[in-house]
C-alpha cells in the first residue's frame, strides 16, 4: 500500500486542533443558572472525553442544540455538520440544520450547499486517516450498484479489456472539479 | 471513464450540464452506494479498474503531487502496444 500525504490545502480541518476543549469551558460560562442541568453534565463529560472520539460522536447533535439556545447558530451548524459526518444522529442534525438556514447569511440554497461541502470535507478528512490516500489493491468488484442517469444499471462487465476509472464527484465539491479536470486530461494523454 | 455523481437527484441536471459544458467525455452515473461506502466515503475519490475488472487503485482526496502518482499507476496497467 502506498500512502501519499494530502496536499496542504486539502487539510482544511485538523481534528487535533478542534477547539472543543476551548469551547466547553466557554460554553459552561455562558450557561445561565437554572439551565437544564443534564446539558451541563453532558458537556462536562464530553470535555473530559475530548480525546475519546467515540464519546463525542454521541454529543455533536446535543452540542448544536445547546449552541442554538445560546444564540450561536454558526457554531450550532458546525456541530450539526460534524454529527452528519461522524455522529450518531445525522437525520436529527440534518433537520435541525435545515431549520437554521433562514436565520443564517446566504439563505437556504447557499447554506444547503455549504453544509453538503462541509460534511464531505469532514468525512474526507476522517476517511483519509482510516484508508489512506492511495491503496494498491487487487480485488474483483463483482456487481456494483452503479446506475446511469436514467436509473438503468451500468454493467461494468461491458468494459472488460479496458481500463476503467470511476471518478466520484459532486457539483458542490470544489476539489472534485479539479479531480475531474485531472481525469479528463489523463484520458486525453 | 465513469463520473459517478454524488449529488442529490435534484442536483443531477446541474451535474450533467457541468460535464457537457466542460466537454468531458465521461459516462455520468449515480448510485454506487456500496462501492462508495467502502472505497470512497467522501469526494473526490477515484477507483481504477484493470482490464479484468479488478479494482487496482483507490484514491481519496487530492494527492500531494497532483495527478502524477495516479497516472503512473494507469501507465503501469496500460499494455505497451496501446501507449
Amino acid at each position: 500500500m502506498t500512502r501519499i500525504p494530502p496536499r496542504p490545502e486539502t487539510l482544511l480541518w485538523d481534528a487535533r486542533a478542534e477547539p472543543l476543549g476551548r469551547l466547553f469551558p466557554r460554553t459552561l460560562g455562558w450557561i445561565p443558572i437554572g439551565f437544564d442541568i443534564a446539558w451541563g453534565a453532558a458537556i462536562v463529560d464530553a470535555s473530559f472525553a475530548e480525546t475519546e472520539g467515540a464519546a463525542l460522536r454521541t454529543l455533536y447533535f446535543h452540542m448544536g442544540q445547546v449552541q442554538e439556545k445560546l444564540g450561536k447558530p454558526q457554531e450550532a451548524l458546525e456541530s450539526y455538520c460534524k454529527d452528519m459526518a461522524w455522529g450518531e444522529h445525522p437525520e436529527n442534525s440534518r433537520a435541525a440544520a435545515e431549520k437554521l438556514y433562514p436565520s443564517l447569511p446566504g439563505g437556504d440554497e447557499k447554506n444547503r450547499l455549504f453544509v453538503q461541502a462541509r460534511v464531505n470535507e469532514l468525512r474526507l478528512q476522517r476517511a483519509q486517516e482510516d484508508i489512506g490516500l492511495v491503496q494498491a489493491v487487487d480485488e474483483e468488484l463483482g456487481t456494483a450498484d452503479i446506475k446511469d442517469e436514467r436509473g438503468t444499471a451500468v454493467d461494468l462487465g461491458r468494459y472488460r479489456g479496458k481500463l476503467v476509472i470511476l471518478d466520484f464527484w459532486a457539483s458542490w465539491c470544489a476539489p472534485c472539479l479539479t479531480s475531474l479536470a485531472d481525469t479528463a486530461a489523463l484520458q486525453r494523454r | 471513464m465513469l463520473a459517478v455523481d454524488a449529488d442529490t437527484l435534484e442536483d443531477l441536471p446541474k451535474a450533467k450540464h457541468f460535464l457537457q459544458e466542460k466537454g468531458y467525455p465521461f459516462v455520468l452515473a449515480v448510485g454506487a452506494d456500496a462501492l462508495q461506502k467502502k472505497w470512497a466515503p467522501a469526494t473526490p475519490g477515484r477507483l481504477l479498474l484493470d482490464a479484468r475488472g479488478h479494482l487496482r487503485l483507490a484514491e481519496l482526496g487530492l494527492t500531494q503531487n497532483g495527478d502524477a502518482a495516479f497516472e503512473e499507476y494507469v501507465r503501469r496497467l496500460v499494455p505497451p502496444s496501446s501507449q
